[in-house]
């Protein structure tokens, strides 16, 4: 029971999350990282905790569609560096926050590479996809630079203006 | 043997204001004085639970129990920081300060 | 100084029509307190022990008098008629109301100012040197670099959920003015050996109930490389911090636990790993900011002033103020004034709204608009011409603010303590009142010299007690305030943090026991030019123990 919102808005969620010993539908399935060794399933995906090295999963991102990172609690911010290094070693699948974060975080998420939230019903009772929009839409700019997604960078603006 | 119950009032912070409040018989009051005191474990769970339900309805944050000394009458606290909390002690005019004597 | 351009200001407005809203999310409940809580604390506003409180950033301790001429109208058209200016170099307001706070922060706005992260798990004001660009022993203007960091660290999407708060310090003087060692990041700015100036990079500084002086992470970081460097060092943070205990959540901890080693090799692999190009500022944004901080082409003075000679020889209060707060310029013929917020028995930091006035008026007329906020909680004037201090002195004493007392006993940094914070377990403001007023004679204070006084009212140190040549930590003892003493902390260069005498006081008993301790000092000082801290260092704290608990009758 949850809320998939991307940039656009609220999503249909093709993928089903398989718990630790399910059979694997026949469609996309999201599994542990401990299950991924020798599995033979398309499309692929995995959830992983934020505790997860993602470095230790470079070898894998040729067969993952997706990679869902888990967020405990929307102030726990590890999952941004996590999903900021799957980046920057290559991964160029879709990338999911799964978990409580709220609204008010939609920008920098997307800033560090993810492409879609997966929240909790109770949440999306309370902040619809309206909400999630709106952020986006005023976010404004940013003044770091190196990311894409949401606000456009300040410094970089700045460069263009002075030629 | 159970320790001996010590009376309490609720305390919080006005959402919108900030200023300290307490809880009163129907309201949230500004002093102390005016506290409805629980003097049974059963009282104060029941304080508990209006000022619970005054959170979810966005009236108060952080509400908690304050032991208080009946002695005088009226509650009184009796940690130094709740004393120091009833009696707004700190309005502070800048200078050589002003601060209110604090009753021990 | 710094001057935002449309960028800077339209992020400014943007963020506060974004507080707008979630105040009204708040007040109509589709936020929970819980989730409103690190939103608001990222906007600077806290729930004290009395009611909310508004940290307003102050950037690397900078301010003009317009801005400060602004402090002056939030206090009193928002607050009580005065503010508190802070060991962070910044100032708080203590009774705001959470409806009133938008407009606060679009007043500040209007004035290049926010309170953006000056609370929260989140990268916190860069903090510097109050005499950054005048002081005559810097390789250049820190705050070029401060502002940098500043800009890099706005709304950082990945590092404004941090396991805990991070505060970074730079400093680029031959002398320690900014505390550097007690920082999660202290940056040294620094000459290597072939002439480049760039950073000397520490980590895991922090005060708290587990003081740690920093460590060297870089001897020497290149300045281009500034910010993907930090941005690896904040991301092997966020990642491995301790989330499980607030305690242990400081970057501090993270190194201690791991050791600099690891956590530099950890580092290092990131910052390889790492776009630099793409995260580093361009030359020619280093270049626009640098331009704001270039020396203001000061009027020629002459080196000596008469009019400045006849009023040292005639006032000897004036004289003893130049003499204890003013300090050598780089320009000639001109003084960086410090204005005590130290009166006797005064409020350590507080300012009223007509003495920030008086200050705006007294820098726009003889120090160039501008002010600092220095981590002892005083202020800056940083340009004043010779023949202008005597001005500056009597409309200083029109106000109350000419104590001729900076760094000495009386000179005391205190946080709010059990009178505001909600985390206390003492006062402090009334324990520096006291001591205050027992050293009130300022013969006397002379007498004894340089002597740093610092007093938290919790664990917490935000009144930076272990760094104190005399630190006290209120503490709660069964219910009852306890006073504990430190000693032979210091918070320059040669920093070191300091130890403790025993068993603590009573409220009532710490004057007289900084009087103990002060008079023993006396009595065991070689010279009057060795001060209590170098006395300290040179007997140990044996004699100071005896003083306190084995009086000789
Ligand atoms: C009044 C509300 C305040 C609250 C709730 C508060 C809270 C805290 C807490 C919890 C810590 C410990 C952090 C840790 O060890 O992880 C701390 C440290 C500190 N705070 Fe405050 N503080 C307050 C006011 C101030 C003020 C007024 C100042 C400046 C005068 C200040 C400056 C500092 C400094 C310098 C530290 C120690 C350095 C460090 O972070 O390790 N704080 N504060
Ligand atoms: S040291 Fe403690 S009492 Fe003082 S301001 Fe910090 S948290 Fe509050």
């Amino acid at each position: 029971m949850s809320l998939l919102i991307d940039r656009g808005g609220p999503i249909a969620d093709p993928w089903v999350r398989v718990q630790r010993d399910e059979p694997l539908p026949d469609g996309p399935a999201i599994v542990d990282p401990d299950r991924l060794a020798g599995l033979d399933h398309a499309p692929l995906g995995v959830h992983l905790p934020n505790t997860a090295d993602a470095a230790a999963l470079a070898s894998e991102f040729s067969r993952l569609a997706l990679i869902s990172i888990d967020f405990p609690a929307f102030n726990d911010g590890r999952g941004f560096s996590i999903a900021r290094r799957l980046r920057e070693l290559g991964y160029t699948g879709r990338l999911r926050a799964a978990g409580p974060v709220i609204a008010d975080q939609f920008a920098y998420l997307l800033e560090c590479g993810f492409d879609e939230v997966e929240i909790p019903d109770a949440l999306a009772a309370r902040q619809p996809a309206e909400h999630w929009l709106a952020a986006i839409a005023r976010a404004g700019h940013a003044y770091q630079r190196g990311r894409t997604g949401a606000r456009a960078s300040i410094l970089d603006a700045r460069s263009a203006d002075h030629g | 043997m159970a320790k001996a119950f010590i009376p309490s009032v609720l305390a919080a912070n006005d959402l919108v204001e900030g200023d300290s409040v307490y809880l009163g018989t129907d309201t949230w009051v500004r002093e102390i004085a005016r506290a409805a005191v629980a003097t049974t474990p059963a009282e104060a769970e029941a304080l508990a639970a209006r000022g619970v339900a005054a959170e979810r309805a966005n009236l108060v944050v952080g509400a908690y129990a304050v032991e208080v000394n009946l002695a005088g009458g009226t509650p009184w606290p009796i940690a130094r920081r709740e004393q120091i909390k009833a009696s707004r002690a700190t309005t502070i005019p800048v200078g050589p300060a002003a601060l209110l004597d604090v009753a021990a | 100084m710094y001057r935002y351009d449309e960028f800077d200001a339209g992020f400014v407005r943007a963020r506060v029509a974004e507080f707008r809203d979630q105040v009204g999310r708040r007040l109509a409940g589709s936020l929970t307190e819980d989730e409103f809580k690190p939103l608001r604390l990222m906007n600077g506003l806290y729930l004290q022990l009395h009611a909310y409180m508004l940290r307003v950033a102050i950037p690397y301790g900078t301010l003009s008098s317009r801005q400060m001429r602004m402090l002056a109208e939030i206090a009193e058209r928002w607050d009580r008629g005065y503010g508190h200016f802070t060991t962070r170099q910044n100032i708080q307001f203590n009774w705001p109301k959470l409806r009133d706070v938008p407009d606060i922060l679009d007043a500040l706005a209007s004035v290049e100012m926010h309170a953006i992260q000056t609370s929260g798990n989140c990268i916190r004001n860069t903090t510097s040197d109050p005499l950054a660009g005048v002081a005559p022993d810097e390789i250049e203007d820190p705050r070029v670099t401060c502002e940098l960091i500043r800009q890099w660290s706005s709304l950082h999407p990945e590092f404004t959920f941090l396991g805990r708060k991070f505060k970074i310090a730079v400093s680029a003087a031959e002398e320690d003015r900014a505390a550097v060692a007690t920082h999660d990041i202290g940056l040294y700015i620094v000459r290597n050996d072939a002439g480049e100036v760039g950073y000397r990079v520490l980590v895991g500084g922090g005060q708290g109930r587990t003081p740690m002086l920093a460590k060297e992470l870089r001897a020497f970081l290149p300045k281009a490389d500034l910010l993907p460097y930090l941005e690896a060092a904040l991301r092997v943070y966020n990642l491995h911090g301790r989330r499980d205990n607030k305690f242990k959540a400081r970057i501090k901890i993270l190194v201690h636990e791991l050791g600099i080693e690891e956590y530099r090799r950890q580092v290092e692999e990131e910052f390889a790993r790492l776009d630099r190009a793409a995260i580093a500022a361009p030359e020619a944004e280093v270049a626009r900011i640098a331009a704001y901080f270039a020396p203001a082409p000061l009027p020629a003075r002459p080196a000596e002033d008469a009019g400045f000679e006849r009023a040292l020889k005639a006032d000897p209060a004036f004289a003893a103020w130049v003499g204890q707060n003013t300090h050598p310029h780089r320009v000639p013929g001109y003084r960086a004034v410090t204005v005590s917020l130290k009166p006797v028995g005064g409020v350590p930091g507080d300012a009223t709204a007509e003495q920030m006035r008086v200050l705006a008026d007294l820098a726009e007329a003889h120090s160039g608009a501008e002010l600092r906020v220095t981590h002892e909680q005083n202020i800056v004037l940083p340009s004043v011409g010779l023949g202008d201090l005597p001005k500056v002195f009597r409309g200083l004493a029109g106000v109350g603010l000419d104590a001729p007392n900076r760094g000495l006993v009386t000179d005391i940094i205190a946080c709010p303590g059990l009178d505001y914070c909600a985390l206390a377990t003492a006062r402090s403001i009334p324990v520096a009142q006291a001591i205050s007023r027992r050293f009130g004679d300022p013969r006397r204070q002379a007498e004894i010299g340089p002597l740093a006084i610092k007093i938290s009212g919790c664990i917490n140190a935000c009144g930076h007690h272990h760094v104190g040549h005399i630190g006290i930590l209120g503490i709660d003892k069964a219910g009852v305030e306890s006073y504990q003493i430190t000693l032979g902390g210091h918070a320059g260069a040669d920093a070191s943090l300091g130890e403790r005498t025993g068993p603590g006081f009573a409220f009532d008993e710490v004057p007289g026991v900084i009087e103990t301790l002060v008079d023993r000092y006396l009595e065991l000082r070689t010279s009057r030019r060795e001060t209590f801290l170098q006395t300290y260092r040179r007997v140990g704290m044996e004699p100071f123990r005896e003083a306190l608990y084995e009086p000789a009758h």
